[in-house]
């Protein structure tokens, strides 16, 4: 065997298994979705039909005359505020202080980063227990302030429970985008930052002029990352509310996730198939709009 | 080296693929004769001795037969992906309720109607040792597809020492209930115990109180989903207002319920910070590790909604079962396995080990040992006209269920987003705007 086939062998082999599990679990999952979408079961006829558009009609209709479609699209579309808005700006200011390497900051490092190593299911159980409304500490130290009228059911109050998911994905999400951030800003040439020192430049300029624009792609990736997770987050809000109460903090992930669940597999399919067209579209907008914005640095 | 680095990686990548495959080639067993039967189940309330038992009793009566178990909470959601995939298929499963129609005409699930026909003791058939109410749960066109596994009684479960000790009286009717509540709270005891993440919870006596009102011809009715109009049922709406009526003054409830989920208020009950909590006959079981000691409880007849057809009702929240998938590797042994834990002796086990019942007639009273919280389930679920709220219409199962709208409204009319009467009107309504886009939908002339 010549050295160029043992050469194409080896690749074959190396690439084999991703390619097909790639093939099987994105390829044949989603064309098998896609095709669901446009089917029925015929519970008379042990059939699956042909549906048309039917499945996407109730989608309609569903928005129209259920509740819980409805608050699960706002909910989800509020990810992108709360995730572009608060968590994104959090994490490049955390970033850049540990990137200065201010008092503590190897301790800040780890709180920042231990949520990202830790389960999810113990990440929700540990948050939903500082904020349970018997025992949880929040509602305690909220007692010692004097601020009893403050304290509720944080996770079971339809006004507090959809809040509590956002908080909830802003403490565990820190510590991941930290992570992107702060390897960007660790490849800043030296050069730069000194030559801003030597300058003066205070450290809210440095940051906001010297700073987010050299790391800009990371930026843009973080929000891409960070607007996509409107479209698919189910698991904190199923951990830590179970979508309530009264669908109150309901996703549209969960929403599909519960379909599924009760059988509805078609509208699911449906219902997956539409909201990923129109989060593509969103993204992908976010996507073009943000390398307008910013220039794509190379150093 | 070359050749060997080769080697190693197509040896890792294909064991990789035979893991994931997830045949079932591993049942075959270990030797020739050994035969090997697998079986996978609900890890939940009613915990693993109840399976283990009868595992025990099965290889020691079918000699060459192994049986390993597979324990899962989350076994009901993973069913459906399994079948599908036709991989890593039990050879029997123990299930929660759930829409199992769909598996059944799918073509999913292997043909009970030979182990329905069976004759298991005493002269009788499986389906004739089964309750009447669900003899025919498991049939679609002429077919059984599931075997009814676990029935019992639901409803209030009260703190049968704090009752004792503050002299309270069980209340029979929902009257003498409200009138009993101030008494609960002067001694500063919330009445009510419930987690809103498990509102569900409250089907237990919503559904009995509508039983109740509507009466066995009323029940019988809703089931037959003959028109749109059984949503209209003057019982669904009287349930529901009794609902309200209790949890109404948020002082009936203890404090947090809405954040709680059913281990949580639970917890709350047996700890004595409430009086009442609405439960089934799994509760002991399920919260046997974290009994205080002393702690006594019981299951109450439902106690009657004003206006009662039949005021002994019970809701026995049956439709949990278990199937045999049509593609398992033992389909004959899992018949045989269902058929032996028919058997009175089996039956027997199943509730000295659960404390709770199945549903086919036997006598369940006579087994030993029994706490005083199964005992009253057990006498409840005897002396009692027993509901099995399911319903052969496709529409019911692939489609409507109990609350066709938007779920159970139970959380909506606590918060009052909706009125008992505005969800009563609004499921009516919807139903009768799509019922015929939803018959022909399903396919249904």
């Amino acid at each position: 065997m010549s050295s160029t086939t043992k050469r194409g062998w080896f690749i074959f082999l190396m690439l084999a298994f991703p390619l097909a599990h790639f093939l099987v679990f994105f390829v044949y999952i989603n064309i098998n979705t896609i095709v669901m979408a446009f089917q029925k079961l015929n519970y008379f006829q042990n059939t699956v039909e042909f549906a048309g558009l039917r499945n996407f009609e109730q989608i309609f209709t569903d928005m129209k005359r259920s509740p819980l479609l409805g608050k699960a699209i706002v909910n989800s579309l509020l990810f992108i505020p709360v995730t572009n808005g608060i968590l994104l700006p959090l994490s490049i200011i955390s970033s850049y202080i540990l990137f200065k390497k201010v008092y503590l900051h190897q301790w800040f490092r780890a709180i920042f980063f231990f949520p990202s190593i830790l389960s999810i299911v113990i990440l929700t159980m540990v948050f939903s227990f500082m904020f349970d409304s018997t025992f949880g500490v929040f509602n305690d130290i909220l007692q010692v302030l004097g601020l009893e009228g403050w304290q509720r059911t944080w996770f079971g109050d339809k006004h507090t429970a959809m809040p509590m998911v956002f908080v909830y994905c802003i403490w565990a999400g820190i510590g991941f985008n930290v992570i992107l951030l702060n390897s960007a800003i660790t490849r800043i040439p030296q050069e730069v930052i000194e030559y801003g020192q030597l300058e003066g430049v205070p450290m809210w300029r440095e940051l906001s002029q010297v700073v987010v624009p050299m790391i800009w792609p990371t930026v843009t990736t973080v929000f891409v990352l960070g607007s996509t997770s409107a479209f698919t987050i189910f698991l904190q809000p199923q951990l830590l509310t179970g979508g309530g109460p009264n669908g109150s903090s309901y996703t549209i992930a969960l929403y599909v996730l519960e379909q599924v669940k009760a059988g509805q597999l078609e509208y699911a399919a449906a219902v997956g198939v539409f909201f990923s067209v129109i989060g593509i579209a969103v993204v992908m907008g976010f996507k073009l709009v943000l390398e307008r914005i910013g220039s794509n640095v190379e150093y | 080296m070359k050749k060997w680095a080769i080697l190693l990686v197509a040896a890792v990548m294909a064991f990789t693929m035979a893991a994931c495959s997830g045949n079932n080639e591993e049942g075959d067993g270990n030797s020739e004769t050994e035969q090997v039967l697998k079986i996978a189940y609900f890890n939940g309330g009613y915990g693993d001795e109840w399976l283990k038992g009868w595992v025990a009793a099965f290889e020691a009566a079918h000699p060459g037969v192994k049986v390993e178990i597979e324990g899962d909470p989350g076994i009901t959601e993973k069913m459906g992906p399994r079948l599908e995939s036709g991989a890593n298929l039990p050879d029997l499963a123990f299930v929660l309720r759930t829409n199992w129609q769909r598996w059944g005409i799918m073509g999913y699930l292997a043909d009970l109607t030979d182990v329905y026909e069976s004759t298991i003791d005493n002269g009788k058939t499986f389906k004739e040792k089964l309750q009447p109410g669900a003899a025919d749960y498991g049939l679609i066109r002429d077919k059984y597809w599931v075997a009814p596994w676990t029935d019992g009684a639901t409803g209030f479960v009260y703190n049968a020492g704090m009752f004792e000790e503050h002299g309270w009286k069980v209340p029979e009717t929902m009257a003498e209930l409200e009138q009993l509540l101030p008494s609960i709270k002067e001694k500063g005891i919330a009445p009510f115990a419930w987690g809103g993440k498990v509102m569900a919870y409250w089907d237990f006596p919503t559904v009995g109180w509508w039983a109740q009102y509507e009466g066995a011809e009323g029940v019988e009715a809703y089931k037959e989903m003959a028109s749109p109009d059984v949503y209209g049922q003057e019982g669904r709406l009287k349930a529901l207002e009794q609902f309200y009526e209790l949890l109404a003054d948020p002082s009936n409830s203890i404090s947090g319920a809405e954040g709680m989920d059913h281990i949580q208020s639970q917890m709350a009950f047996v700890q004595g910070k409430a009086a009442i909590i609405p439960n089934g006959a799994w509760l002991e079981n399920e919260m046997r590790t974290s009994l205080p000691e002393g702690f006594r409880m019981k299951m109450m007849q439902l106690p009657a909604i004003d206006g009662a057809k039949d005021a002994k009702v019970n809701n026995t929240q049956g439709g949990d079962f278990a199937i045999i998938p049509a593609k398992a590797k033992n389909v004959e042994l899992a018949k045989e396995f269902l058929k032996f834990t028919a058997s009175d002796d089996m039956l027997k086990l199943f509730t000295e080990k659960t404390g709770s019942v199945r549903p086919f007639v036997y006598d369940a009273a006579s087994v030993s040992g029994l706490s005083e919280f199964s005992q009253s389930v057990i006498d409840i679920w005897q002396n009692s006209r027993n509901v099995y709220l399911f319903s052969q219409n496709p529409i019911y199962y692939s489609k409507y269920y109990d609350w066709p709208l938007a779920g159970a409204p139970y959380m909506m009319i606590y918060m009052e987003d909706e009125t008992p009467e505005s969800a009563f009107q609004g499921n009516l309504q919807f139903a009768k705007e799509n019922w015929e886009k939803t018959k022909a939908d399903l396919g249904i002339e």
